[in-house]
């Protein structure tokens, strides 16, 4: 009796071998975009410690790969900031409805948090947590194994295979579009997702091929988000 | 490090960081208006495709709705696994390997 309470407890304090053997199958794929961000990074000018310097400071995959194919289109600091901010206004949202599991934590514990916020973290963490299993133990533990994946698959990435790589050649300059058809094949999933898509993807080429600059992305950030608001509502 | 990489990877770095925790810290004590959170709800998805959707048909400004636009390959192929719900990392296999055909059969 007083045995099994031991066990409980002590399995109960950690969480790290839960999140550690569930953050391993995910760090597959983090693995294989760090070294192809890495890449294309020394492509698009950076050197190796500013390549790594970008995933140790920002850590965050979908908006570093948007930020070198920029760089290798000549967009401006502004114009790459700016679409940062919006690949990753998805944060506002994951970090809203994991929320809820935070309340009465300290702010300290909150601010860290926030900094190790990824779309894997935050998928494992939230399915754990609605299975009565809160424990922001579970949540810091997966976030730091993808933080030192990234980091480090990065760093393998531009040093090692560095410039050598004929990345055109590959075909891996398709790699991050590529990339963005798979993730929005997993986030399109009502017909209002639909509809966004339909409105940013011509609203977004017609800016492309009218306006000058990167604005079309906001254009059609704009057209998306206003169209699938749209869609929603009527169809409530 | 030069100071325009610095300011580019410290402005995106901050960004960054005000979305991971402007809601996670506010959203203890607040909500916000339901339809602004409707509407932000599919930025993600407006985001991406229009990196993607103008990226493969217009790469250069103008459009390439023509055979020899490598990425039109690429783009069918990933389409097809994402449609087809595929692993994300399956669907970028795919289109990756369909744009380097592509531009394999083209130099010949």
């Amino acid at each position: 009796m007083e045995i099994e309470e031991r066990v409980r407890v002590k399995r109960d304090a950690f969480d790290l071998c839960p999140a550690v053997r569930d953050a391993v199958p995910l760090s597959v794929p983090v693995v294989f975009f760090g070294v192809v961000f890495g890449v294309l990074a020394r492509r698009a000018g950076l050197s190796i410690a500013e390549t790594t310097g970008m995933s140790l400071v920002v850590f965050a995959g979908v908006s570093q790969f948007a930020a070198v194919t920029m760089l290798g289109a000549g967009a401006s600091v502004t114009q790459i900031v700016l679409a940062t901010f919006m690949i990753n206004s998805r944060h506002l949202f994951m970090g809203a409805s994991i929320a809820p599991y935070f309340r009465g934590s300290g702010l300290a514990l909150l601010l860290s948090a926030a900094g190790l916020l990824t779309d894997e973290s935050y998928a494992l963490s939230i399915n754990r947590f609605a299975r009565n299993h809160v424990k922001a133990g579970y949540y810091f533990s997966c976030s730091v194994v993808f933080y030192l994946v990234w980091v480090g698959s990065t760093l393998a990435g531009a040093a090692w295979v560095g410039k050598s790589l004929d990345v055109t050649r590959w075909g891996l300059d398709f790699a991050f579009l590529a990339a963005f058809i798979g993730i929005l094949g997993s986030q399109v999933r009502s017909r209002a997702g639909v509809a966004a898509l339909v409105a940013a993807a011509s609203v977004g080429v017609a800016a492309r091929v009218l306006l000058a600059g990167q604005w079309y992305i906001a254009a059609g950030v704009l057209g998306g988000s206003i169209t699938g608001w749209w869609v929603e509502n009527r169809a409530l | 490090m030069r100071y325009e990489t610095v300011k580019l990877i410290l402005g995106m770095a901050a960004v960054t960081y005000l979305t991971r925790s402007l809601f996670l810290v506010g959203f203890s004590r607040w909500r916000l208006p339901p339809a602004l959170e409707t509407g932000l709800k599919y930025v993600p998805i407006g985001v991406l495709t229009s990196i993607v959707v103008p990226g493969i048909l217009a790469p250069y400004g103008r459009l390439a709705i023509e055979p020899d636009n490598p990425y039109l390959w690429g783009g069918i192929a990933a389409g097809a696994g994402a449609l087809r719900g595929w692993n994300p990392v399956v669907t970028m296999i795919l289109g990756v390997t369909a744009a380097a055909l592509a531009r394999l059969i083209m130099v010949k």
